[in-house]
């Protein structure tokens, strides 16, 4: 991953330095072509036309000059000088033309200045020119008179000819000094041209030459740097393709000690079919066992639903009786009260003893008193005494009874208290008691309900079991399909395996392949030693896979034997291959 | 029953007639759970309890005075007097015992009467040192019957001539 991403960013690196040379050398390239563009416009367009309008105001200038001495000839023909005074208009014309084409182009400062000197100058002898040609035609004039006149009028022109040629020659001698300021004036402005003209090329040419050696400068380097950048990537690629190689030369051993895995896994899946079928068999066994359950399991349902539905019954009954108990609990206490009423009566009976008390004690207090009297009365008292006496025996006697009888009666009403409050409490009791069995008897019948749900939930469960299981043992007949199919799939696998040898054989030739593109020497033989070994470790496996098949044999069923000969068959076509590896 | 009495009234006479020996009577009462006897000649009346009208300026165990049948008579208690611890009284068991000492009427609060007991002088042991509560010349003597033993008292005795001469005063002066 990380030798990819280097080449990645190296590739990125190249193009971007490259792209980055390419742009800044046409940038060079772009600005010194418009700087040598301007120098050739300013060359072809400015300085070569001024030098041609100059020199042809120079020649205009010089055959102007010459015109004017032809013109100063005195014996010149009048004919002649007419074809001269042709020629100076001709002349003229050029002259005007190169001006005037001239003194809009662009002018450099020594130039100008020189220009302006020559305009004076030439202005000057432009005057002193027209005033010559001027007498001159009037030279003309009067040779054309003196055709018509007489000899002696004839002599007197010819002497003013004379005197207006003298004037001419004079002015003509005087402009020629301007024309000579003006000449020399000229000659420097073409000089100047000139120089400007070579310091243009010069520039133009130093600008082509350094924009030559920077372009050179640029390119080079740019071949270095591509150059390099190239040779790393091609190292990383160089790398990561051996260290593919080493992979793949491992992945091709651990093919084929995988094919040698499948093919055991192929014998142990045939194993485990046969197993399967077994398991099968037991199963279906199994599930007829678990329908008689379930039969069961409807019958038993039945039976608890008819049985639920008796104890919601009962417990109605139940319920019934307990309002019934608690009417007697209610009469109960009724009764109890009448117990108090007793008491009250016992109370009464009490409160009478008590009048006995005071009885009895008054009649103990008779009886002394009436010992007393008698023991007044002597000797005739002593009998009554004696009664006396008697009578307080008896009150003393009754006094005892009455206290018995008190005790008595605290006793009973003790007792009944006692009874009074053991029914009262009992009843209460009683009363949570059959509260309490009322709720539990409540509760049964809730429960019953429930259980009656519960059972008839239980049948239809039941029910849908019983179909569940129909589903059940039609899946086993598909399993059983399933584990024979899986069993000859296993054959299948075994033969995959031997296919994936001979592939992992092609493997070792593209590994070696791969080696020699890569590199030469060495490293070809590293690699041809590793595939030596590989193929040594491969006929280990084959021999191996060979064992296995026989082992594979011995364990695999009867029903199986036509798939095994078929294997028998697919043998020695992997001992050939092995040979193969062998010749490598 | 009636033929039992008459029976028993003529064996008493009988009695008396052979052997010739004289029986004293006995007025047998309760103070403090302990039985007193005083003579039954010295009683003139037993009554229950009434009503006892409180006197100021007495010592304590002088109770106050009733009125018995129009006649005014002093009560003392007879606890207090003989310096026991005083009780509670309680109608149907507490009586007063009116008894006449030298021509004085007096009543006198006892816990409760028991009995009218005959004695014999042989029953009666008059110089006994015994110990009890009560000063000894109050007793004249201790009478045993069957299992239990009764002190005698002297009532006279128990009542200084100037106590009685003050509680004589005492309801001519309140009246």
């Amino acid at each position: 991953m990380s030798t990819k991403m280097k080449i990645d960013k190296k590739i990125i690196i190249l193009s971007a330095a490259l792209i980055a040379f390419l742009v800044i050398t046409s940038l060079i390239a772009f600005f010194a072509i418009q700087k040598v563009t301007n120098i050739t416009y300013h060359i072809t367009k400015v300085l070569m036309p001024s030098e041609r309008y100059l020199s042809v105001i120079d020649k205009g200038q010089i055959s102007l000059k010459e015109v004017e001495r032809s013109l100063l000839l005195r014996r010149l023909d009048a004919n002649i000088r007419k074809t001269i005074y042709d020629r100076r208009e001709e002349i003229s014309k050029h002259i005007d033309q190169a001006w005037k084409a001239y003194e809009p182009l662009e002018q450099s400062a020594d130039e100008a200045i020189e220009w302006k000197q020559f305009i004076g100058k030439w202005n000057t002898w432009k005057e002193h020119h027209e005033k010559v040609v001027t007498l001159i035609k009037q030279k003309d004039e009067k040779l054309a008179q003196m055709k018509l006149l007489s000899e002696v009028e004839a002599l007197k022109l010819k002497s003013e000819i004379d005197k207006l040629d003298d004037k001419a020659f004079n002015l003509s001698m005087e402009g020629m000094k301007y024309f000579a300021i003006a000449e020399t004036s000229l000659e420097e402005l073409l000089k100047i041209q000139g120089k400007n003209t070579k310091i243009a090329e010069d520039s133009s040419n130093t600008t082509s030459n350094s924009v030559y050696w920077l372009i050179f400068i640029f390119s080079i380097s740019a071949i270095i740097t591509s150059i390099f950048i190239s040779i790393s990537i091609i190292r990383s690629i160089v790398q990561a393709l051996a260290t593919s190689i080493t992979s793949l030369s491992d992945c091709s051993t651990q093919v084929g000690s995988a094919s040698q895995e499948v093919s055991s896994g192929s014998q142990q899946v045939s194993q485990a079919s046969s197993e399967q079928a077994s398991s099968i068999e037991e199963t279906s066994a199994a599930l007829e066992e678990m329908n008689g359950q379930i039969n069961n399991n409807l019958e038993n349902a039945k039976s608890a639903l008819e049985l639920s539905e008796k104890v919601v019954g009962i417990s109605e009954e139940a319920k019934a009786a307990m309002e019934q108990l608690q009417r007697a609990m209610h009469e109960i206490l009724k009764s109890n009260e009448k117990i108090e009423q007793l008491v009250k009566v016992i109370d009464n009976i009490g409160e009478k003893t008590e009048i006995m008390d005071e009885i009895v004690f008054q009649t103990k207090l008779l009886s002394f008193n009436a010992s007393v009297e008698a023991e007044r009365a002597g000797e005739h008292g002593r009998g009554f005494a004696v009664v006396a006496q008697e009578v307080g025996n008896l009150a003393q006697m009754s006094g005892k009874a009455a206290q018995e009888i008190a005790q008595i009666v605290k006793d009973s009403i003790r007792q009944a208290e006692a009874v009074s409050n053991e029914n009262k409490s009992k009843v209460d009791e009683g009363y949570k008691l059959v509260e309490e069995t009322s709720r539990v008897l409540q509760e049964i019948g809730k429960k019953a309900q429930i259980v009656q749900k519960a059972a008839s939930q239980v049948l239809t469960a039941s029910n849908e079991q019983a179909s569940g299981i129909r589903q059940i043992n039609s899946a086993v007949e598909q399993l059983d399909k399933a584990i024979q199919e899986n069993a000859s799939t296993s054959e299948e696998t075994a033969s995959a395996a031997e296919e994936l040898n001979s592939q992992v054989d092609t493997l070792k030739q593209v590994v070696v392949d791969l080696s020699s593109l890569i590199s030469k020497g060495d490293s070809i033989e590293r690699q041809a030693a590793s595939i030596t070994k590989q193929v040594h470790l491969n006929t280990q496996v084959a021999a191996k896979l060979k064992l296995n098949k026989h082992e594979h044999n011995n364990v695999i069923p009867l029903k199986r034997l036509v798939v095994v000969a078929k294997e028998e068959e697919g043998a020695p076509k992997q001992g050939k291959a092995s040979g193969d590896w062998e010749s490598l | 029953m009636k033929n039992d009495l008459q029976m028993q009234v003529a064996l008493g006479r009988e009695e008396l007639n052979k052997n010739g020996a004289k029986k004293n009577k006995y007025l047998i009462f309760d103070l403090a759970e302990e039985k007193y006897g005083i003579p039954l000649f010295s009683v003139k009346e037993v009554i229950g309890l009434v009503s006892i009208v409180s006197v100021p300026h007495v010592p304590p165990f002088f109770k106050g005075i009733i009125n018995l049948r129009g006649k005014i008579i002093s009560v003392i208690d007879l606890r207090l007097k003989l310096s026991l611890p005083s009780g509670q009284y309680l109608p149907k068991k507490t009586c007063i015992i009116i008894t006449e000492i030298d021509g004085f009427t007096l009543g006198v609060v006892v816990d409760d009467v028991i009995e009218v007991a005959n004695y014999d002088t042989a029953q009666i042991e008059n110089n006994l040192d015994i110990q009890s509560k009560i000063a000894k010349e109050f007793i004249t003597g201790v009478a045993k019957k069957d299992k239990g033993l009764t002190l005698l008292l002297n009532i006279g005795q128990t009542l200084n001539i100037d106590e009685l001469k003050l509680l004589k005063e005492q309801p001519t002066s309140a009246s």
